[in-house]
């Protein structure tokens, strides 16, 4: 092989090392790590916050009314139905510009109450918070699910 | 052509050498710039939880009646009457300055599907700032209900 041919093979090494840089800068710049302890710290707040909040309608704690929705107990009028507008209502403030998807379930899964904003259940999530476990006493447990989508 | 290419090639290495260094410096940075942020927004989520645990435990804030199972109880009234308090009295501005800082604090409290804004503490004249929110619940002491709120931080950037 001639000089001029090896140097030409290396430049080309070069410019094909460089195309890889730029790939991967590209690659990681995309990247939102930044995001994720504040979201963990806001998902778990609010979940918990939410379980505390009384709901008026039914001068019960979210969690109470929740134990009601599941065992179809008639503390007051549609529990579920309550629920579901106080979620919307704390959402609505606390998660504003977000996508979220809060839903109360039982351990099998099986849907209660739920309420979505451009976020469905399998939704690729940025942070799936631990879910908030609402004992009823009676050895049965809901849960209390928020997922914030990106 | 082949003369000049060859008087050309230091200088094409050199060039490419910089190309090269220029941009692991660029991913070097990014990247650690981006740890840096990482970093700062934990700092910036330990400490709202830590000022809503010293604001918990001042009586200014606590509930007189208790709650007590539940890990953070504001009186909401209180809340209201100290915002009130330490916007007018300057000497108490100054007081609770070595308690909250540099930082504009907030309580928001969703009230019958409605928020309702609550000012603790404001001492930020800058407009530049970052915002953070922590939620837990107020207790309001006429009624025995606990209202979900929303502590908002707003510290300079």
């Amino acid at each position: 092989m001639r000089r001029a041919q090896v140097e030409m093979i290396g430049l080309v090494f070069v410019v094909v090392i460089i195309v890889l840089g730029i790939i991967l800068y590209m690659q990681f710049s995309k990247s939102k790590i930044s995001t994720v302890p504040k979201d963990i710290q806001r998902s778990n707040s609010f979940l918990v916050a939410l379980t505390e909040t009384t709901i008026p309608a039914c001068r019960e704690s979210f969690s109470r009314v929740a134990q009601s929705c599941v065992l179809n107990e008639q503390t007051c009028e549609d529990p579920c139905g309550k629920l579901k507008e106080t979620m919307q209502d704390t959402a609505k403030y606390g998660l504003a510009g977000s996508k979220y998807s809060i839903r109360v379930e039982d351990a099998g899964g099986t849907l209660f109450a739920s309420v979505e904003q451009d976020c469905t259940k399998n939704a690729p999530a940025i942070i799936a918070a631990p879910k908030q476990p609402l004992p009823f006493g009676n050895g049965q447990t809901a849960y209390l699910v928020v997922t914030l989508c990106r | 052509m082949r003369g000049q290419l060859q008087s050309m090639e230091p200088i094409i290495i050199v060039i490419v050498l910089a190309i090269i260094a220029g941009l692991s410096l660029l991913f070097y940075v990014r990247i650690s710039g981006g740890q840096q942020d990482e970093e700062i927004r934990a700092a910036h989520a330990q400490e709202d939880v830590a000022t809503l645990g010293r604001i918990v435990n001042l009586p200014e804030f606590s509930c007189s009646r208790s709650a007590t199972t539940n890990t953070y109880c504001i009186d909401k009234y209180k809340a209201q009457a100290f915002g009130n308090y330490t916007a007018k009295n300057t000497a108490a501005h100054l007081y609770y300055y070595g308690f909250f800082g540099a930082a504009n604090v907030t309580l928001q409290v969703v009230e019958n599907g409605a928020l309702h804004q609550i000012p603790l503490y404001a001492n930020l004249k800058n407009e530049y700032v970052t915002q953070t929110r922590t939620f837990f619940t107020v207790l309001d002491p006429l009624t025995g209900e606990r209202q979900f709120a929303i502590l908002i931080i707003e510290r300079e950037q």
